[in-house]
C-alpha cells in the first residue's frame, strides 16, 4: 500500500512568511504537501472541519507550525485547545515566531509546545532553522499512531 | 382746702451730669409755682442742708457718693426732720434697691427719661401723705421687671411665700400664683436636699444676730433642672412675726464656669500633687496656704492648707522673700531664691510664679526643692580637700585619684567648678569618657613639680559609685621613711577613698534632683497640647481649654467620657488603638503612645497623638487614673496621607507607562522584524536567482540591502535586549565570578583562536551575589568591546582584574586597544553613542548603556579610562551588602 505523506499545517498570517517557510522547507528536500492557513480560526476549522472546511476530508497532519501572532484567534489559543483535545494533542506543534520575549516562551511551552523556534532574519540562517525543524520532524521523528483506538488504547495502559 | 396753698421745698442734691440734665426741668414754671427749689452739689453736708432748707423732699443722685451719703444720714434726722427722697439713678439698680430698703426712699427716677412731667408726677406722688397700696403697687411694678426673684415670706420650714415676683416663673419655672401661700409647691422644697441644711443654718445666724444674708444653694425647678442661685435677704418683723425678704439671682451660668475653671485647676493640682518636690500655692494677699502637695504635707507630718505663709511651714513669719517684702511676681516670669529654714533644718531653693486661681485670685504657686544635701555637699567637698591637704602636708606625699567616671563632663565639673584655694581637683581626658583622670594636685610650691613616676612607693584604693568601681585613688610615698607609717597609711586612704565615693554619690543624687525643676515649669507650660485627666473608675475626664478646643468644642459647656472618646474614634483606628491601650494597661508596652482620628463637633475627623500615664492604681494593682495629653498631628497625618496617595498615583502611572512600554517592545520584536526578515530573505532569494545575471552595480545594490536588513535586525535585537534589561526582575545567586568570567571569554573562542589574544585574569576574584544572567550579559558586552578594538594591535593584550574597599567589589577588564579620548568618556554608556564609525568597528551603540543599566540595577557604577592607541580600561562596582534589588 502506498502511503501518501501526511500533510505539514502551517498557520501564518503573513503571505511572506509562509511563502518563505514554504520555499524553504522545499528547498530542503521536505516533501509532504503543505497546508497553509491564514490564521488561528482556520486552523481550528481544518482539524475540526467546520465553516470553511464543513464537509471536506481533511487529513490530520504529521506536524503543525503555528505561527504566535494571528488575528482572530492567535496562535496560543489554537495551541491551547489542541492540546487539550485527546484527539489532535498527540501531534506535534512547533511555534514558530518573531517573538523572543520570555513571556511567550513560558506561555507556549505551558500550554503544551513541542518546540519553539524564533525566525531568524537573515536568510540562510532561516532556510537552516526550516530545514532542521522539518527534517527533524518529519523524517527523524516517529509520529504518533494515526489510529484513535490505537492511542486510546495506549492511554488506557 | 388751705393746706393746697402751701408749697413744699425740694432739694436737690446732685452730681453735676445729673444737674446737667435736671436743671432745665427745675426751671420750668409749673415745677416753680408748685415747689421751692434748692440746688445743691455738697452732698458732705447734706445733713445741714435738709435742716436749714427744711426739705419735704431730696432728690439725691444715686451715685456712690450720694449712696454714702444716704446711708450715713440713717438715724442722724428725727422723724420730724426726716425728708421723702427720691433717688435718680442710670437705670433701675437692684443692688441700690436693696441698700435703700431700709432708707425713707420713696421712689426713683431714670435719667434718661426724665423730663419736666415726669419730675413733676414723681414729686407729687412722692409727697402725696404715704399711701400704702399705690407705692406698694408701684414697687410690685419695678420688682415684677426685675429679672432676679424678689420676695417676702414666712419664716418657717418651707418659706411659704407672701410674695414673689413674676420672675419665679423663669428662674423656678413656677408662676407667682402656684408658689404664694402653697404649702404643697413650697419655695423651701425647691432647695437641693445637699444645701438645705446650710440655708438653715446660714438663715438662723443671720436672724440671731439681725443681720442680712446672703446664700448661694441650689435649686430644682420645675423641669427638674438644677439651677445655682444666689440670695441676698434680710428680715423684718410685721405684726409680730418674723418675715423674710430679699432677692434670688439666677448665677447657673457662672456657676458653670467656675466649675471649668476649678476641674482645669484639679488637673494642674494632680500634675503638681506628683512631684517629688515641695509645691504650694498661697494667696497673695491673706497669705493663706491654698494647696500643698502630697510631699509637702508628708514632710510637714500635717496639711498646711488654710493656714498661714510662711509661719505655718517654717515656724518664722518672713523667711521667704515673698512675705519678707512686697516682692512682686508676674505670670510669665519664674523666680528663683534660696533660703535656709532653721526650724526645719533645711536649705531649700524657691522657684514661684504667678498663677489664676479657679476664683480669679492672683496666687503665687511656689515649688521648693530641698537642697540641704547640696549645701551638705559643698560643705562636705570644702572638708574633703582640707582633710587631704592636712594629709599632704602630715605625711609627706602625693594624692593621685585616676577616676574612670563613664559619665558626662558635669560630673566633673561639679568637682571642678569651685577651685579650692590650696588643693585642686585637676580633671583631664574628659574626651575620651572611659578614662577620664582626675589628679588632686598639691599647690603648694614645694610638691608642684614632683612627678609620680619617681615616687618609690604607691599604694592605692578603689573609688566606688553605685557599687561600681570608678576610679582608683592612688597615694605615692615620696619619702622612704614613710615605709613604716604604710599601714596607717593604707587605713587612712581607704578611709579617704570611701569619702570621695560618698562625695561622688551624692553628686550623682542631686544632679537627679535639678532636673525636676525643668520638668515642673514644662507641666505648667504644656503648649498647645490638650490635657487630660481620666478616672477610670467612673469614665469621666477632666481636660484643659486646649483639649476641647483642638476638637472645636466651647471648653465652657463641652464635658467629656470615656464612652463619648471611644464613640468618637474613628472607626478604622479603633481596634489599633483599643490594643495600644489595653497593651499598656497590662505592662505589656511600656508607655501608651497612640494615634488616632477623632470626630470633631462639627463631624470631621481629625487626627490626635495621644500620650499617657497611669498615676494611680487601686490595691489590686489596677489602673485607675489615666493622665495625659492631646496633640493635634492633623496637618501632619494629613501631609502624609496626600503623599502617599501621590506616591500611589505616580506608581499607578508609571506601572501603566511599563505596560505600554512592554507592548511597545514587544510590537517590535515581532512586527518590525517580520518586513525586515523579508527584505533580507527576499534579497536573498533574488540574488541566488539572478545574481549573475546582474552588472556590478546592481550586484552592490543587493549586497547593501541585505548587510542593512542584517545590520537593523542587529540593532532591534540590541535595542530588545536594553529594553528587556530595565525591566525584567532581578533575580539575585550566589556566583563564582572565575567560572562566569571563563563562560564568558570562551564564548568568544572563535576570534581568540584566529587573533592570538592574551587573556590575563586575575586568580583572586570573588564569589558574589547578583543576577548571573544580567552579570554575564555585562561580561560578554566588555570582553567583546576589548576583543572588538584590540584588533588593529598585534600583540593584543586583555586583563580582567578585581579589587574591593570596604564596600564594594570592583571588576576591570582593560586592554591595549585602540583607546578613546578622555573627553568622550561621557558618551561612552549612552545609548546610540558611539566614539567610531562603523566602518572601522561593527556595532549598535547599545552594549555599553546596556552595561551601565545592568550594574546600576544592582546598585553599582560603571566608569571608563583611555587614551588614544594606548587602550582603555572599563570598570564597574557591585555593593557587597547587595542581595535583591
Amino acid at each position: 500500500m502506498k502511503l501518501k505523506p501526511q500533510p505539514i499545517l502551517l498557520a501564518e498570517d503573513n503571505p511572506y512568511d509562509a511563502e518563505l517557510t514554504i520555499q524553504a522547507l522545499k528547498e530542503n528536500a521536505i516533501l509532504n504537501p503543505i497546508i497553509h492557513v491564514s490564521d488561528g480560526a482556520e486552523v481550528l476549522n481544518y482539524l475540526y472541519q467546520t465553516e470553511s472546511y464543513q464537509g471536506k476530508k481533511t487529513t490530520k497532519p504529521i506536524l503543525i507550525l503555528l505561527d504566535l501572532k494571528m488575528p482572530k484567534i492567535d496562535g496560543l489559543e489554537v495551541l491551547e485547545k489542541l492540546k487539550q483535545d485527546l484527539n489532535f494533542q498527540p501531534i506535534p506543534i512547533i511555534m514558530l515566531t518573531s517573538s523572543k520575549e520570555e513571556i511567550d516562551l513560558i506561555q507556549s511551552y505551558k500550554n503544551g509546545a513541542n518546540a519553539y523556534v524564533v525566525k531568524p532574519v537573515d536568510f540562510d540562517n532561516f532556510v537552516d532553522a526550516v530545514k532542521i525543524v522539518g527534517h527533524f520532524w518529519c523524517i527523524v521523528n516517529e509520529p504518533p499512531p494515526l489510529n484513535k483506538s490505537d492511542w486510546d488504547n495506549a492511554k488506557k495502559h | 382746702m388751705f393746706s393746697l396753698i402751701q408749697k413744699k421745698t425740694i432739694l436737690f442734691l446732685l452730681e453735676p451730669e445729673d444737674q446737667n440734665v435736671l436743671t432745665p426741668f427745675i426751671q420750668e414754671e409749673n415745677v416753680q409755682s408748685k415747689y421751692h427749689t434748692h440746688l445743691e452739689t455738697n452732698f458732705g453736708s447734706a445733713e445741714e442742708l435738709i435742716r436749714s432748707t427744711q426739705a419735704d423732699c431730696v432728690v439725691i443722685s444715686g451715685s456712690k457718693q450720694g449712696m454714702n451719703t444716704l446711708l450715713n444720714l440713717e438715724g442722724r434726722l428725727k422723724s420730724s426732720e426726716l425728708p421723702v427722697f427720691i433717688l435718680l439713678l442710670e437705670n433701675p439698680d437692684l443692688s441700690i434697691s436693696i441698700k435703700c430698703l431700709k432708707c425713707n426712699v420713696r421712689d426713683y427716677l431714670i435719667r434718661s427719661e426724665c423730663n419736666e412731667l415726669s419730675l413733676l408726677q414723681t414729686l407729687d406722688l412722692a409727697l402725696q401723705p404715704l399711701d400704702c397700696e399705690l407705692s406698694l403697687n408701684q414697687a410690685y411694678n419695678f420688682i415684677n421687671q426685675l429679672p432676679s426673684i424678689s420676695y417676702k415670706c414666712k419664716n418657717d420650714e418651707i418659706w411659704t411665700m407672701l410674695f414673689i415676683s413674676q420672675s419665679s416663673k423663669t428662674i423656678t419655672g413656677y408662676t407667682p400664683d402656684e408658689l404664694i401661700n402653697n404649702k404643697r409647691i413650697a419655695y423651701g422644697n425647691l432647695i437641693h436636699p445637699d444645701d438645705r441644711q446650710m440655708v438653715k443654718e446660714k438663715v438662723l445666724a443671720a436672724l440671731s444676730q439681725n443681720q442680712p444674708f446672703s446664700l448661694t444653694y441650689r435649686i430644682t425647678d420645675k423641669s427638674g433642672i438644677t439651677k445655682w442661685v444666689f440670695e441676698q435677704g434680710d428680715s423684718i418683723e410685721e405684726n409680730g412675726q418674723v418675715i423674710l425678704f430679699g432677692f434670688v439671682f439666677d448665677i447657673t451660668e457662672i456657676k458653670l464656669s467656675e466649675n471649668q475653671a476649678k476641674s482645669l485647676f484639679n488637673r494642674i493640682q494632680t500634675i503638681l500633687e506628683y512631684f517629688s518636690d515641695f509645691v504650694y500655692i498661697t494667696d497673695l494677699e491673706t497669705k493663706e496656704i491654698l494647696f500643698a502637695n502630697t510631699k509637702l504635707k508628708n514632710f510637714l507630718g500635717y496639711d498646711p492648707t488654710g493656714k498661714t505663709c510662711c509661719k505655718s511651714l517654717f515656724g518664722v513669719d518672713d523667711l521667704c522673700p515673698f512675705c519678707n517684702s512686697s516682692n512682686t511676681l508676674s505670670y510669665d516670669n519664674y523666680e528663683t531664691h534660696q533660703l535656709h529654714c532653721d526650724f526645719l533644718n533645711l536649705d531649700l531653693m524657691q522657684t514661684e510664679t504667678l498663677i489664676q486661681w479657679p476664683d480669679r485670685k492672683n496666687v503665687r504657686l511656689v515649688l521648693a526643692v530641698d537642697i540641704t544635701q547640696k549645701t551638705a555637699l559643698e560643705n562636705e567637698k570644702t572638708k574633703l580637700l582640707w582633710d587631704i591637704q592636712a594629709r599632704i602636708k602630715e605625711k609627706d606625699c602625693l594624692y593621685k585619684m585616676t577616676s574612670l567616671l563613664n559619665e558626662t563632663d558635669s560630673d566633673i565639673e561639679l568637682l571642678n567648678k569651685k577651685p579650692f584655694e590650696l588643693v585642686k581637683i585637676i580633671s583631664s581626658g574628659f574626651s575620651n569618657p572611659q578614662h577620664t583622670h582626675c589628679r588632686i594636685q598639691y599647690l603648694d610650691v614645694e610638691y608642684k613639680d614632683v612627678q609620680f613616676q619617681e615616687s618609690k612607693k604607691i599604694i592605692h584604693s578603689d573609688l566606688m559609685l553605685k557599687h561600681e568601681k570608678v576610679g582608683i585613688l592612688e597615694v605615692c610615698i615620696d619619702d622612704i621613711e614613710e615605709l613604716s607609717f604604710l599601714p596607717d597609711e593604707k587605713e587612712m586612704l581607704d578611709e579617704l577613698a570611701s569619702r570621695i565615693s560618698i562625695f561622688l554619690e551624692k553628686a550623682e543624687l542631686l544632679r537627679s534632683i535639678q532636673s525636676n525643676e525643668r520638668r515642673f515649669q514644662m507641666a505648667l507650660r504644656a503648649g498647645n497640647q490638650g490635657l487630660y485627666d481620666w478616672n477610670m473608675a467612673t469614665g469621666e475626664i477632666i481636660f484643659n481649654d486646649q483639649f476641647a478646643t483642638m476638637l472645636e468644642y466651647d471648653p465652657k459647656t463641652f464635658s467629656y467620657s470615656y464612652r463619648k472618646w471611644k464613640n468618637d474614634i474613628h472607626p478604622a483606628d479603633y481596634e489599633q488603638t483599643m490594643k495600644t491601650l489595653m497593651e499598656y494597661f497590662s505592662g505589656q508596652s511600656r508607655e501608651y503612645h497612640a494615634e488616632f482620628r477623632l470626630k470633631t463637633k462639627s463631624k470631621k475627623w481629625k487626627w490626635i497623638l495621644s500620650v499617657g500615664e497611669i498615676v494611680e492604681w487601686d490595691s489590686a494593682h489596677n489602673p485607675v487614673r489615666l493622665i495625659g495629653t492631646h496633640t493635634d498631628i492633623d496637618a501632619i497625618k494629613r501631609h502624609k496621607e496626600l503623599l502617599e496617595l501621590r506616591v500611589k498615583e505616580r506608581t499607578i502611572q508609571l506601572e501603566e507607562v511599563a505596560k505600554q512600554l512592554e507592548s511597545f517592545s514587544y510590537s517590535v520584536s515581532h512586527d518590525l522584524r517580520a518586513p525586515l526578515r523579508h527584505i533580507n530573505s527576499f534579497s536573498n532569494m533574488l540574488a541566488k536567482n539572478a545574481y549573475e545575471q546582474l552588472d556590478k552595480k546592481s550586484k552592490h545594490y543587493i549586497d547593501v540591502i541585505i548587510s542593512a536588513s542584517t545590520q537593523m535586525s542587529k540593532l532591534i535585537d540590541d535595542l530588545l535586549d536594553f529594553s528587556r534589561t530595565g525591566r525584567v526582575k532581578i533575580s539575585p545567586n550566589d556566583i563564582d565570578l572565575i567560572t562566569l568570567i571563563n563562560e564568558s571569554v570562551s564564548s568568544f573562542s572563535d576570534e581568540i583562536e584566529i587573533r592570538t589574544i592574551q587573556f590575563v585574569i586575575s586568580p583572586e576574584m570573588p564569589k558574589l551575589r547578583a543576577d548571573p544572567t544580567l552579570l554575564k550579559q555585562v561580561f560578554n558586552n566588555l570582553i567583546s568591546n576589548a576583543i572588538k578594538y584590540t584588533r588593529p594591535i598585534k600583540n593584543a593584550r586583555i586583563n580582567i582584574s578585581y579589587s574591593e574597599n570596604e564596600n564594594e567589589h570592583i571588576v576591570s577588564i582593560s586592554d591595549n586597544g585602540v583607546g578613546f579620548e578622555m573627553k568622550f568618556s561621557n558618551k561612552l554608556f549612552g545609548v546610540f553613542q558611539r566614539l567610531h564609525h562603523n566602518q572601522e568597528f561593527e556595532g549598535t551603540g547599545i552594549g555599553l548603556a546596556n552595561v551601565k543599566r545592568i550594574i546600576a540595577r544592582h546598585g553599582g557604577k560603571v566608569w571608563a579610562k583611555g587614551e588614544p592607541n594606548k587602550g582603555a580600561t572599563f570598570s564597574f562596582s557591585i555593593p557587597k551588602h547587595y542581595a535583591t534589588s
